[in-house]
């Protein structure tokens, strides 16, 4: 029963004014991108996440929530429609409705499985996660950080690739997260005496330039350069596949095309240890964890306590979503043949966006994205940048 | 980077535990007196810790299975 109170007040949170619009438009557009080829949740929510320093914790919370699963619902039809994954698995049963002439049980059954597939995701998300988190919260500070490095040891080995390239990786963003002021002693650390990095700086460097750069913008910019590299596999578009990497419950399911309704069905699950523990298990988490850094709000299990309207507003915005998705499914079904032959240096077009939030937002890093106003129509019709580059270099 | 082929969710993760997981280092270090042996006393931390340093051998035929799977991108 306190349950479903704690639902009720979350869908009250989700549908106040502040956040019902930014849950529409975040579900749409990330269900559009899903469906665009190339582009990735990681990318889109990176380029987002400058937008989100305007809105509040909660409303961020619900955006990139929405971003992330409208990609993924997106992919999946689009893998669908492609006939890369296999039949719904209720078919069979539908089928057997059918054949005892029960024909509008069949039919409802038909259209509401991916709504209730989805669903139950979320509910099981939520149990479990109330579950983890009582057991996290009495976690001392030496278990927590094996915890982390736990997560840390688990996103180095299940990332695509070697081994060998993602450890150093691993190290280097613990490096590079450490550059700033020291938190005990106030001395500066690791700055090279710049003072980019160093006094002016407080926070050391910047989440949103890491992202953006690495993410956002690197991520186009490979894709336009590289036109003919084949397009990624469907299967990793499917939740739990390379859209980040895969982490947590559905590492084991990761590695082969899961079908539309499993798929629904694990598609919230990877918000576990997000939610549970209050830390990021994969790329597109480590993003939203980014995002409630930005607003003050510290990472960890105490935050089903201190703030339950992150809590519970996502849970019930992924709900509400989800229910959007499957009545847009239709339509979004007519438009995609049109969406699919959009080549990517259209659907790529979106890129500048985010920098322009940016420099709108009190954030300065965010600037650093000015430049890619002109260099991505650039890089997307190959008129080489270097000639300006060099022009600008020799004014100097 | 990606010329390297090499994978950026780790930064990224990276990047983000890394204070989180400074200021634990330095909590439980002045909770047990600067006290290394800590992490191995407590039973939970440790169990965490060895699998933390198991899961690479334990994923390796998995992650073997997969690669052989996967087409070699040229």
């Amino acid at each position: 029963m306190e349950f479903l109170q704690h639902l009720a007040f979350g869908l009250g949170v989700a549908l106040a004014p502040a956040q019902l619009p930014l849950l529409l438009l975040a579900w749409i557009l990330g269900a559009l991108c899903g469906a665009l080829p190339g582009v990735r949740p990681v990318a889109l929510m990176a380029l987002l996440l400058p937008v989100t320093l305007q809105l509040s914790a909660l409303a961020s919370l619900v955006l990139l929530a929405g971003v992330f699963g409208g990609v993924q619902h997106g992919g999946l039809v689009r893998a669908t429609l492609a006939g890369t994954l296999e039949r719904p698995p209720g078919l069979l049963a539908v089928l057997g409705l059918l054949r005892q002439r029960q024909w509008r049980l069949a039919l409802a059954a038909a259209q509401l499985a991916p709504l209730l597939a989805a669903w139950t995701g979320v509910l099981a998300l939520a149990l479990c996660s109330l579950w983890l988190n009582a057991w996290a919260q009495q976690l001392g500070a030496a278990e927590s950080l094996a915890l982390m490095l736990l997560l840390l040891v688990g996103a180095v080995v299940l990332a695509p690739g070697p081994l060998l390239k993602a450890l150093p990786m691993a190290l280097l963003g613990l490096l590079v997260g450490l550059v700033g002021l020291d938190t005990q002693s106030g001395t500066v650390r690791f700055a090279i005496d710049l003072p980019v990095l160093g006094l002016s700086n407080m926070h050391g460097i910047g989440i949103l330039a890491i992202a953006i750069g690495v993410f956002g913008y690197g991520d186009v910019i490979h894709r336009l350069a590289h036109p003919s590299a084949p397009p990624e596999a469907l299967a990793a578009r499917t939740p739990g596949g390379a859209a980040g990497a895969p982490a947590g419950p559905q590492a084991a399911a990761g590695s082969r095309p899961m079908g539309p309704l499993r798929a629904r069905l694990l598609s919230s699950l990877a918000w576990l240890p997000m939610l549970a523990l209050g830390l990021p298990s994969q790329g597109v988490l480590a993003l939203v964890a980014a995002s409630l850094v930005m607003h003050q709000i510290p990472l960890g299990a105490r935050m089903l306590d201190g703030r339950p309207e992150l809590f519970w507003g996502l849970l019930a915005s992924l709900l509400l979503g989800n229910l959007l998705l499957w009545l847009l499914l239709r339509p979004l079904l007519a438009m995609w043949p049109g969406l699919q032959r959009l080549p990517y240096r259209w659907s790529c077009c979106w890129a500048p966006w985010g920098s322009t939030a940016a420099a709108a937002a009190r954030s300065m890093s965010g600037c650093w994205g000015l430049p890619a106003w002109p260099a991505m129509p650039c890089a997307a019709w190959k008129w080489s940048p270097r000639p300006c580059c060099w022009a600008l270099c020799w004014r100097r | 980077m990606r010329r390297l082929e090499m994978e950026p969710t780790p930064l990224l993760l990276g990047f983000v535990l890394a204070p989180l997981m400074e200021e634990r280092l330095r909590q439980s270090l002045q909770l047990a007196h600067g006290d290394w042996r800590v992490f191995v006393m407590q039973p939970l931390a440790a169990s965490l810790l060895l699998a933390a340093l198991c899961a690479p051998v334990l994923l390796l035929p998995a992650l073997k299975l997969r690669m052989a799977q996967e087409p070699p991108t040229p």
